[in-house]
């Protein structure tokens, strides 16, 4: 298992360098690009300056040079160069939203686990029951609705009529120390979001693998040996039905941050998508290399935790 | 005669002749999802269509007398009017052909670009199949609609027609490994192996051979590509990177949800939401109606 987490973990230096050149490439090729970043100048500067400008920045220069000298930076420096707005390490930008994010996406991953499971299972077991045909029209409304417009109809319910919740931040504006009751409360909706929407796609391949699990021979065998329903639920078919799901993980990471990048944006919440959004909106290059390079690693390490789960539960499987 | 016997024989096991089309109706009108979905892809094709006679005001005409406060559903306007007084379902059907277009079209770009892509790789294997399957990796290892909507930015066009290519372009990644598969458990077939053998060029095996029998999942693919496009153009015309106000779509609609005018106006932000929603279900309705009506052997 070691030298399997290890030949993926080397596995991971190819994989960031494509990453890598795609993101400069396509940053760069943009049209329009270089251009975006001299309208933050004032009026008065001449063509000259311009020029200087865009030299120094190194930006005159064709991308695939610009992207060697970005990746000499970042081996020999440990740097991802400095934002063009603030002049500030990207690195550190960075690593100052990366807890808000995690925690958000954590806790909706947990609320999604602890939510969705059950139902599915229930679900399953109960084919056209009531919980059935409810956690199908959630998971339906899940698939098809845009993340954002949950977020803001639960932002308009919950805190705009009922005002239950407040609408955004992580703390309340004239407090002046850390309160975890209030840090719950302003992260309820933003969760919520997430899970509702997430929820969705987890309930659905759940529901249907418990489904398949449940006609197995293994479990008719079990009912016959005279084991109880519940034993054989979550002994026999559960175990084998997280089995297909958990390689989801690793498809349902980008989704999840995809989905946290709206929600901080409706609830203004500090957090990475805070910071690569406005990165785009100013054109800050180095800030949008950092951030893109860190979900794509986010998604690969998402992808390797997925295999190695399914070693953990598949006794099975073994990759070495 | 046993020659004369066995076609009889072969007729009267088969039935009458049922067509793949015919057949694949067959099983999707006994899904009642897929024609559920089915009906609303189409009302909703009609009322893009035929927006200007449905909607009895411009979209875009402001009503001076309504400027500054929505108004509820009426009589009059059965969404109510937004904030600037403009009727809200005229902008809703104008919205929809935005929608349904950039969903279409983007839908051709990602599915022509997929399948060659996917095609190509899998048809010759090996060390270029290697390296087109590891750009593959590559692009998969974004989250897309980050990627589009950093492109889209940085781009600063906001076209309808540079939309479409920009989502298009940027999410075939994944149809183009499903093809690959679909190719390369074809390739050894002896179907295929017989039409080498007869001399047959490569590009005619593709395009006789290869493509007829690996088109099922790529039109199931998209019919849930629209719906996936769709969201994806409403994410972006959301946050203002995609159809530009004052060209409706459902996603631009609500992109003025967080102004206090409109919280106070709820029907302003749930509208265009249900309308993404219902369209994005229907779409995938029909596109698994399809997936069990064209591959008999797969469970749902």
């Amino acid at each position: 298992m070691t030298t399997f987490i290890a030949r993926r973990l080397l596995g991971f230096i190819p994989l960031l360098l494509g990453i890598s050149i795609v993101t400069y490439a396509l940053i760069s090729l943009a049209p329009g690009g270089a251009a975006g970043v001299l309208s933050g100048m004032s009026r008065q500067s001449t063509e000259a300056d311009r020029k200087i400008l865009l030299h120094n920045l190194g930006l005159d220069r064709p991308w695939y040079v610009q992207y060697f000298f970005w990746l000499k930076n970042l081996v020999v420096n440990h740097s991802l160069g400095t934002s063009y707005i603030d002049g500030r390490p990207v690195l550190t930008k960075i690593f100052e939203k990366v807890p808000v994010t995690l925690e958000v996406i954590g806790l909706a991953f947990a609320c999604i686990l602890l939510i969705a499971i059950p139902i599915a299972v229930y679900a399953a077991a109960h084919k056209n029951s009531l919980v059935d045909h409810l956690a199908t029209l959630v998971a339906f409304i899940g698939y098809g609705a845009p993340t954002f417009w949950v977020g803001i109809m639960l932002l308009e319910l919950f805190s705009v009529q009922l005002r239950w919740l407040p609408a955004g931040g992580l703390a309340d504006i004239q407090s002046t120390h850390f309160d975890l009751g209030e840090r719950v409360r302003h992260l309820i909706l933003p969760v919520a979001t997430l899970t509702l929407v997430g929820m969705a796609s987890w309930m659905r391949y759940q529901r249907s693998a418990m489904i398949e699990v449940l006609s197995e021979d293994y479990i008719r065998t079990a009912a016959a040996k005279g084991l109880s329903r519940r034993t054989i639920i979550f002994k026999h078919a559960l175990r084998n039905a997280l089995l297909p799901v958990i390689t989801l993980v690793g498809l349902f990471l980008p989704a999840l941050l995809t989905g946290a990048y709206f929600v901080e944006t409706i609830f203004t919440i500090p957090g990475m998508g805070y910071l690569a959004l406005n990165a785009v909106f100013e054109r800050d290059y180095p800030v949008i290399m950092g951030t893109t390079m860190l979900s794509a690693v986010f998604v690969a390490l998402g992808n390797l935790l997925a295999d190695v789960a399914y070693a953990v539960v598949d006794p099975r499987i073994r990759y070495d | 005669m046993a020659v004369t016997a066995l076609p009889g024989v072969i007729d009267e096991d088969l039935g009458p002749h049922v067509s793949l089309a015919q057949d694949a109706w067959r099983r999707f009108s006994r899904n009642p999802l897929a024609l559920v979905g089915l009906s609303v892809v189409i009302i909703l094709v009609l009322g893009a269509v035929f927006a200007p006679l449905l909607g009895r005001y411009d979209p875009n005409a402001l009503d001076m007398k309504l400027i500054g406060t929505p108004t509820p559903p009426s009589l009059a306007h059965p969404f109510g009017t937004d904030v600037d007084g403009r009727d809200y379902f005229s902008r809703a059907l104008f919205g929809a052909r935005i929608s349904l277009e950039v969903g279409f079209v983007a839908m051709l770009v990602s599915i022509s670009v997929g399948t060659i892509y996917g095609s190509l790789a899998g048809f010759y294997g090996g060390a270029i199949d290697a390296v087109m399957m590891r750009f593959v990796d590559v692009m998969l290892s974004f989250p897309s609609f980050f990627l589009i909507l950093t492109v889209e930015a940085l781009t600063n066009q906001f076209s309808i027609l540079v939309i479409m290519l920009v989502i298009g372009l940027l999410s075939w990644p994944g149809l183009s490994r499903l093809v690959r598969a679909q190719v390369l458990s074809l390739r050894e077939r002896d179907f295929i192996v017989a039409a080498t053998a007869s001399g047959a060029g490569d590009g005619r095996i593709m395009l006789r051979h290869l493509f007829p029998n690996a088109i099922a999942p790529v039109i199931v693919a998209a019919t849930l590509a629209i719906g996936d496009n769709i969201l994806t153009e409403s994410g972006l015309s959301y946050l203002g990177l995609g159809v530009q106000i004052p060209t409706p779509s459902w996603g631009n609609m609500l992109q003025k949800a967080l102004d206090p005018d409109t919280l106070s106006a709820p029907w302003l932000i749930a509208i265009p939401g249900l309308l993404i929603l219902t369209t994005v279900l229907a779409f995938n309705f029909v596109g698994e109606g399809l997936r069990d009506a064209l591959d008999p052997r797969s469970k749902k």
